[in-house]
């Protein structure tokens, strides 16, 4: 049976949005929560955290969400974990073009706090 | 002695100035029938005499080295004065008129003169074609015919050459005209060859329209755009007025056109003739449109980022997950958290409209049954049920039905009715959904039992930000955006939208999709 979502590294730059992100999934759901503001901290953090999921933005200084995306594929343990993009940009066609790149769901900005954690569990829960 | 003027003088100068004839070069044409004149009438000299203000003036002159003499030496100046006649001076010393004249005594020395009047259709005498000699005689009658029927050919050559110089003018005007427009013009004919093209079409491709005429795009353009433009042509000569957009090699965008010249034929039936192609350059509209999507794009992002904290902080609280708040805080609290969920909405809203106003909104058209999509919707929207306390019911008249939409989009469609349904009932009223079939149609439609639409506010119903109510202190929230956008939505997925409102009785609103049967 498969394990329940429990560890989330999750990637945003604005430190506003990280802490309401973080008082809902870690204060509030209880996930134990990595949290990054860069791609470059991602990528740093990833494979010691061993996360179930990540959770990650889109627009971002230095390398963006989709590129950290591709760099943390290429660490062998991360090959499979599930990637959910949290973003503003989600005009029909940047939709799909984070799912061809791979991500298992995309959750639009802004969220509903309400929401967030049971939008992560159902899509954890689809993914292989 | 001096000739007496025309009664019509006036008239009769002016009409010959209209001809625009005088001090023009010499013509063939004129030479020939003076030619002709000199010989049938066997004189050594033949005139085509114009009779000016204070001159005549010779258009043609056979025979003797002259291109004008003052109007009081003129023999014609006395033949204009009887514009049905030919004036016949079989010897001019013994005519007291002309006994004295200078052309008469001096060189060269005039001794016969026979000059039949150039007549408009208005009848006046402009001038004659005359014939002369150096020593007295007679014309016999079939001279004298021949004489005025040349006559009138001249006149008729002085029609054609007016028309002809008006007809000049003009094709220089429009020539210039068509230079002068910063859009490219071309014509061609059925052979799918070019007719005209303006200067502006020859600085584009770099050749001149003496190049380019009788020629067929396939032979002038690069590959990819001259097959686009001929298959344009085609069609359009088969009668269609046809729009395409061409991307030139330099980035250059062209917005052509393709118009049918066409001629009206018995019983109006029509014959394309050809084509009008006219060509914008539209790079800079294309230029700013890209810039607008872009900053659209950027805006909606820039917005949605502190949004996302505004109302991710709120909801947090007004949910009380982070303790409770006195009533009176949490009230403040609730009203700051429906606002950011409302500006949220209308933002997405935005987005919408603009992408359905460039045509740029994708359609994930698929074949669906309906009746599950209307329960979803009602299920979606059952917030605002509880929130406006009214209670939402489904009628179904139709079993099942299978439509063609983008469920997406129907949903959205769906919410903008219920929600709205919900807004304008009365409290503790019903909201009903229905579903009839009208035809091949499949109606949906959302009845309220509301106050009713205002009937001056019906046509402005599917407006984008319309509100029946749009004061400050209106009741009922929102952009205005919904219906505007769920009509574009409704339009675009094939389907037609309208709607039903009577004082009282309230309003249903309905989108109607044909039934597809697969």
């Amino acid at each position: 049976m498969k394990q329940t979502l429990n560890r989330i590294l999750y990637i945003e730059d604005d430190l506003d949005i990280q802490a309401i992100t973080i008082m809902v999934l870690q204060t509030i759901n209880g996930f134990t929560l990595e949290a990054c503001s860069s791609g470059n901290e991602a990528l740093r953090k990833a494979v010691m955290f061993k996360p179930d999921l990540i959770l990650l933005d889109v627009m971002m200084p230095g390398i963006n969400g989709p590129e950290t995306f591709v760099e943390l594929r290429r660490l062998p343990s991360l090959v499979s974990t599930p990637v959910v993009f949290m973003t503003a940009k989600v005009q029909p066609q940047e939709v799909e073009g984070y799912l061809r790149l791979g991500a298992a769901g995309v959750i639009a900005k802004p969220f509903d706090p309400m929401l967030l954690a049971d939008q992560l569990r159902d899509i954890w829960a689809k993914t292989g | 002695m001096k000739a007496a003027l025309p009664v019509n003088e006036i008239i009769r100068i002016k009409a010959l100035h209209d001809l625009a004839i005088l001090d023009s070069a010499r013509e063939q044409s004129f030479d020939d029938v003076a030619q002709v004149a000199m010989q049938l009438c066997d004189v050594p000299i033949a005139v085509v005499s114009l009779v000016d203000v204070n001159r005549q003036w010779f258009k043609s002159c056979i025979g003797v080295d002259a291109s004008e003499t003052p109007r009081d030496v003129a023999f014609c100046a006395h033949a204009i004065l009887a514009p049905d006649e030919v004036l016949v001076i079989e010897d001019a010393t013994k005519d007291n008129r002309f006994s004295d004249n200078d052309l008469v005594l001096g060189p060269p020395h005039i001794r016969f003169y026979a000059g039949a009047p150039l007549v408009t259709d208005e009848g006046l005498a402009l001038g004659t074609l005359c014939v002369i000699d150096y020593k007295p005689r007679q014309l016999n009658s079939g001279q004298l015919d021949s004489l005025k029927a040349l006559a009138r050919q001249v006149m008729q050559l002085l029609r054609l050459k007016k028309t002809h110089d008006v007809m000049q003018q003009y094709s220089v005007r429009m020539q210039a005209l068509a230079d002068a427009v910063p859009i490219f013009i071309g014509e061609l004919n059925a052979q799918q060859r070019y007719t005209f093209v303006n200067k502006k079409y020859q600085d584009w491709l770099g050749i001149d329209a003496d190049d380019m005429i009788d020629k067929a795009p396939m032979e002038l353009l690069a590959g990819d755009i001259a097959k686009k433009i001929t298959a344009a042509i085609a069609l359009c000569l088969q009668g269609e007025i046809v729009n395409i957009e061409v991307i030139l090699a330099s980035g250059t965008v062209l917005a052509m056109s393709y118009l049918p010249r066409v001629e009206e034929g018995v019983e109006g039936a029509v014959r394309v003739l050809g084509v009008y192609e006219v060509a914008i350059d539209i790079t800079e509209r294309k230029r700013l449109e890209q810039m607008k999507t872009e900053f659209i794009s950027t805006l909606s992002h820039e917005l949605r980022t502190p949004l996302t904290s505004i109302s991710g902080a709120l909801g947090l609280i007004a949910n009380s997950m982070l303790g409770t708040l006195p009533e009176k805080a949490m009230t403040m609290l609730t009203i700051a958290y429906k606002n950011s969920q409302r500006l949220t909405m209308l933002i997405n809203d935005l987005l919408d409209m603009e992408k359905l106003l460039a045509g740029k909104m994708h359609f994930d058209m698929k074949f669906f049954p309906l009746f599950p999509l209307v329960q979803q919707a009602m299920l979606e929207n059952k917030p605002y049920a509880d929130h406006y306390t009214v209670t939402f019911v489904i009628e179904n008249h139709i079993e099942q039905a299978l439509i063609h939409i983008d469920s997406f989009r129907l949903q959205q469609i769906l919410s903008s009715f219920i929600s709205n349904a919900a807004k304008y009932s009365p409290r503790g009223g019903q909201v009903e959904i229905v579903l009839t079939r009208v035809n091949s149609w499949i109606r949906i439609s959302v009845r309220d039992y509301g106050a009713g639409i205002p009937e001056k506010f019906k046509v402005h119903m599917f407006e984008k930000f319309s509100q029946a109510d749009a004061s400050d202190t209106r009741q009922h929230s929102g952009a205005g955006l919904g219906l505007a956008i769920s009509k574009e939505l409704v339009e675009h997925m094939g389907g037609r939208i309208g709607f039903v409102s009577k004082p009282i009785a309230g309003t249903h609103f309905y989108a109607e999709f044909k039934e597809v049967f697969i």
